[in-house]
């Protein structure tokens, strides 16, 4: 076992860790899936010399389902349309969410679509990752990264709030030594004489991006550097330089057999049995 | 892990032998003879609405994009051509082209089945069909306008003449053909054609679906289904033809630029098996169960006749057969469950195209039944005026103890008859805020109607009073009662404090909120006796309910005072009126003196509110008194019936 793992305990009023296959009308896993834990300490810290491989999950608290309902919106925003509010903000339309069988005037288009959310209330986990270097980070010393991870986890700072699952359910975290003995005390303040949790959740998203292509890194390079690449051009005009470096990944889910056994959600890449193993 | 439960269903079942046929309501047989000739049509339908359910086939082809016919049997437009409503967008000439190009295709959809089979089978009734579209398109028996005494507002439509002559109002009905009495859907030749048409068809679905990895079954390189077909239905709130679990019709809900059911890669087969499956669940009552406005489904993995005793627990759990259920505890169910069982419940609600998942639970099938039978036991209570019960749905039923929070039953929110759903299942407490509703359904009623809603079934004289003035039935008092109780002592259970757990029967604690409910029953039996039960109008039930189960102090002052007038008209009624004031004297001293007294003569010092907890207890300590003294009476008539036989005990309702 290397010593490159942290641990961040991470804990929230809601969450929802949605299925693929009910995400119109979400339906929430019941456990946090890796690439939501990876989401969580990529909010407090990442750069593209490094990738998380998450290791484990302890689950401290399961939560309770719950269900609601909210009016949201079926249209995306368009590129064309976010420009125009740069640029001139009286002419920007918004899309609204107001009801379609109004008889109010002005008519409207609506594009109010009501969607049903199953989510987890009250939940807390334990994410213990490993902090891998990608292919830009092989110059570096590790530690570096390792250092400043631990760092700024433990005085609470984050580039973005890390959720849980969805955007609008905010999570706290906190830097913990050691996973086990963090979920020994914890169990042990929520005074819970609680059975081993144990469930098999079948085959559960490990992650969008196949993990060959992470590992790899990707990184967006200043104007300068982009126009500095010699690279032939292609045809006539300007000329094609890259923007960026390593790879621009195609979006590719990955399954892998999930299974909680003793509380723990074993999910690292070299121990789990993935539906499709991701380099073939 | 639903999909896959509910795919390992439909494996387990054998749900997926013959896709090639669906059942399908045809109302109408056009009869043939051998030459084409027309002799006919004939109506299948028992009660006139719809037709007779046949096992048709039934295509896999998607039939959102319009011009698709089934083989053998469809509407009108489909066989020729007709449109259902031709007067639809007449001003529209775009939408009308489009809706006249849909129903041509259907119809040349139609024909080319027709042709294809009888290329290939040389089906003499086939050669008849032929003959009978060889000389014209639109057939005799149907006509379209008016009908023989139009009215002034009478819109056109279809009708058909029937074999009998009869001109019947055509609605968006089903045909089929029978050539010579043989039924083309029943014929086997014609039905092994079209099976090996299905497979074609699913052939050529497979082979241009792209490939991918199914999140059902964690197979890889399989075809991954664009649209999940079959449509499911029998969901609230969906349209008719069905809805979709699994639908990304808007851009809002695909995400990383996946198109259609990419986002949620499933195989063409998996998609159809787990929609078969809910579709099957969803047309039997041995699966599935209406609770207001959703469905829920629930089966064990291996076992068929388990899941028997949860349709009948929801839905008509008669309190003979409750009592049997806990008294038996290792008999029926529990012993076929040699083997541990898994048990599935899925709850789902429409929003129109779509289908919701509310929610979704596995367990052991024992501690489902294990929870059910303490969902029973904690729903105990002595039951007010036991008479036969025979209203269609029993007090205990879960439609029935939903109404309880409500005036009427369509008022009903799909939510809560759900959450009670849920915690009979998983066997925990429902939440504390339910007793609100069902405490102001409780008091309004009693103030309104009296005590007489208490009654199981309500008092025959109430109920009148109800129905007159055209108010809804609410649900009778053991249902209110019961769910209160469930309430309070679930609720009551992890808690440190002492809130006394509600025993089924009256029983002695020295809790002031479930005595002062008691004092307050006896109040009320003493009025009564004091007007000799012949009291018109409102009594301090009706008039005091409310005060004395919110505010005591201030309410049961005033009752304290009455109730001393009431004890001296009842002492002055004769050897037997001075007995009964004395012993009812002891039975209010027994209660009051839990509470602390002034001074000697002064009334007892009531709490001056009540939580939402503490009047759930009083409205328990006052039915539970209010039974008690009730059966105690009904037993003393009993006694006086049996040593008078001439008199029979007074039995209503």
């Amino acid at each position: 076992m290397n010593n490159n793992r942290i641990t961040l305990r991470v804990w929230g009023d809601y969450a929802c860790f949605t299925r693929p296959e009910m995400k119109v009308e979400r339906v929430s896993y019941p456990v946090m899936t890796p690439s939501a834990a990876r989401g969580m300490l990529e909010a407090v810290f990442w750069e593209p010399q490094i990738c998380y491989l998450i290791d484990t999950i302890h689950v401290v608290k399961r939560g309770r389902w719950f269900s609601f309902r909210r009016n949201e919106v079926a249209k995306v925003i368009q590129l064309g349309s976010v420009k125009v509010w740069m640029e001139a903000p009286e002419k920007f339309k918004p899309i609204q969410a107001d009801d379609p069988g109004s008889k109010i005037p002005p008519k409207r288009e609506s594009t109010r679509a009501q969607r049903n959310m199953l989510a987890l209330q009250e939940v807390e986990y334990l994410i213990t990752a490993e902090v891998r270097p990608t292919e830009l980070g092989k110059q570096q010393p590790l530690v570096k990264y390792f250092e400043e991870i631990k760092r700024r986890a433990r005085s609470g700072k984050c580039f973005h709030r890390p959720a849980l699952g969805a955007r609008e359910f905010a999570a706290d975290f906190e830097y913990e030594e050691d996973a086990v003995a963090a979920f020994a005390r914890r169990r042990q303040e929520l005074c819970a004489s609680q059975q081993p949790y144990d469930e098999d959740l079948g085959l559960m998203l490990y992650d969008v991006f196949a993990l060959n292509d992470r590992a790899i890194g990707f990184q967006w390079l200043p104007e300068e550097a982009a126009l500095t690449d010699v690279r032939p051009a292609k045809g006539k005009g300007k000329p094609a330089a890259p923007r960026f470096a390593g790879v621009q990944a195609e979006p590719q889910a990955v399954f892998f057999h999930a299974a909680v056994k003793q509380d723990v959600l074993d999910c690292h890449p070299d121990r789990v049995r993935f539906a499709r193993r991701n380099n073939d | 892990m639903l999909l896959k439960a509910l795919y390992d269903f439909a494996h387990s079942r054998h749900l997926l032998d013959d896709l090639a046929f669906a059942p399908k309501a045809i109302r109408w047989v056009i009869q043939l003879d051998v030459a084409g000739n027309l002799l006919g049509v004939v109506d299948t339908s028992e009660d006139g609405k719809r037709g007779k359910e046949f096992s048709a086939p039934f295509t896999s082809r998607p039939k959102v994009a319009g011009g698709i016919a089934e083989f053998l049997a469809d509407g009108i437009t489909a066989l020729f051509g007709l449109d259902m409503e031709p007067e639809n967008d007449k001003d529209n000439e775009r939408k009308r082209k489009d809706r006249d190009a849909n129903n041509t295709a259907k119809l040349a959809d139609f024909k080319r089945q027709l042709s294809q089979a009888y290329a290939d089978t040389q089906h003499p009734a086939l050669a008849a069909l032929t003959n009978f579209y060889g000389d014209h398109s639109m057939p005799a028996f149907l006509r379209y306008g008016l009908s023989q005494q139009a009215g002034a507002n009478e819109k056109s439509s279809w009708w058909l003449t029937t074999a009998k002559g009869e001109e019947v109002k055509l609605k968006p009905d089903n045909f089929t053909f029978q050539v010579e009495h043989q039924l083309l859907l029943e014929d086997e030749t014609l039905r092994d054609w079209w099976r090996g048409q299905h497979r074609q068809e699913i052939g050529t679905r497979d082979t241009e679906a792209q490939r991918g990895i199914c999140l059902i079954t964690g197979a890889d390189d399989v075809p991954i289904a664009a649209t999940h077909t079959p449509k499911i239905k029998g969901v609230p709130n969906t349209q008719e033809f069905g809805a979709a679990i699994v639908s990304f019709d808007k851009p809002a809900f695909a995400s990383y630029g996946f198109d259609q059911s990419r986002n949620a890669p499933a195989s063409t087969e998996a998609a159809t098996a787990y929609s078969v499956a809910l579709n099957h669940m969803l047309a039997t009552n041995k699966h599935s169960l209406q609770v207001g406005g959703m469905k829920v489904c629930f089966w064990a993995r291996n076992s068929e006749d388990v899941t028997d005793v949860l349709a009948w627990a929801f839905e008509q759990p008669k309190p003979e057969s409750v009592r049997d259920f806990l008294r038996a505890p290792r008999t029926g169910t529990e012993v076929a469950l040699a083997e541990p069982e898994e048990f599935y419940s899925v709850t789902l609600s429409g929003n129109v195209g779509r289908i919701v998942v509310r929610h979704w639970m596995q367990m052991p099938l024992d501690s489902a039944i294990a929870n059910l039978r303490q969902w029973f036991a904690d729903l105990q209570i002595e039951v007010f005026s036991p008479f036969l019960f025979s209203d269609k749905i029993p007090p205990l039923a879960l439609f029935r103890l939903a109404c309880t929070t409500v005036r009427d039953a369509k008022d009903l929110q799909a939510d809560i008859p759900a959450q009670l759903y849920r915690c009979a299942l998983d066997g925990t407490a429902p939440p504390l805020s339910l007793l609100r509703p069902i405490l102001n359904r409780l008091t309004a009623d009693l103030c309104k109607f009296g005590p007489g809603i208490l009654e199981t079934p309500i008092a025959s004289k109430t109920f009148k009073e109800i129905t007159d003035s055209k108010t809804p039935i609410p649900p009778p008092g053991q249902s209110r009662m019961a769910l209160i109780r469930l309430i309070l002592n679930r609720n009551n259970q992890d808690r440190k404090d002492s809130d006394p757990m509600i025993e089924p029967q009256v029983f002695e604690t020295k809790d002031e909120a479930y005595n002062c409910g008691r004092l307050l029953a006896l109040f009320d039996d003493l009025q009564m006796r004091a007007h000799d039960y012949q009291l018109e109008g409102a009594g301090v039930v009706e008039r005091y309910y409310g005060a004395a189960s919110s505010a005591p102090n201030s309410a049961f002052g005033i009752l304290w005072r009455l109730h001393q007038h009431h004890l001296k008209k009842v002492s002055r009624q004769g050897d037997k009126g001075r007995a009964a004031a004395e012993a009812i004297k002891r039975k209010i001293a027994e209660i009051a003196a839990l509470f602390p007294q002034p001074a000697p003569l002064q009334p007892p010092q009531f709490p001056r509110t009540f939580s939402l907890q503490q009047q759930g207890r009083f409205a328990l300590g006052f039915y539970q008194q209010k039974a008690a003294d009730d059966a105690a009476r009904r037993t003393h008539q009993a006694k006086q019936g049996d040593a008078q036989p001439n008199k029979t005990p007074e039995t209503t309702p």
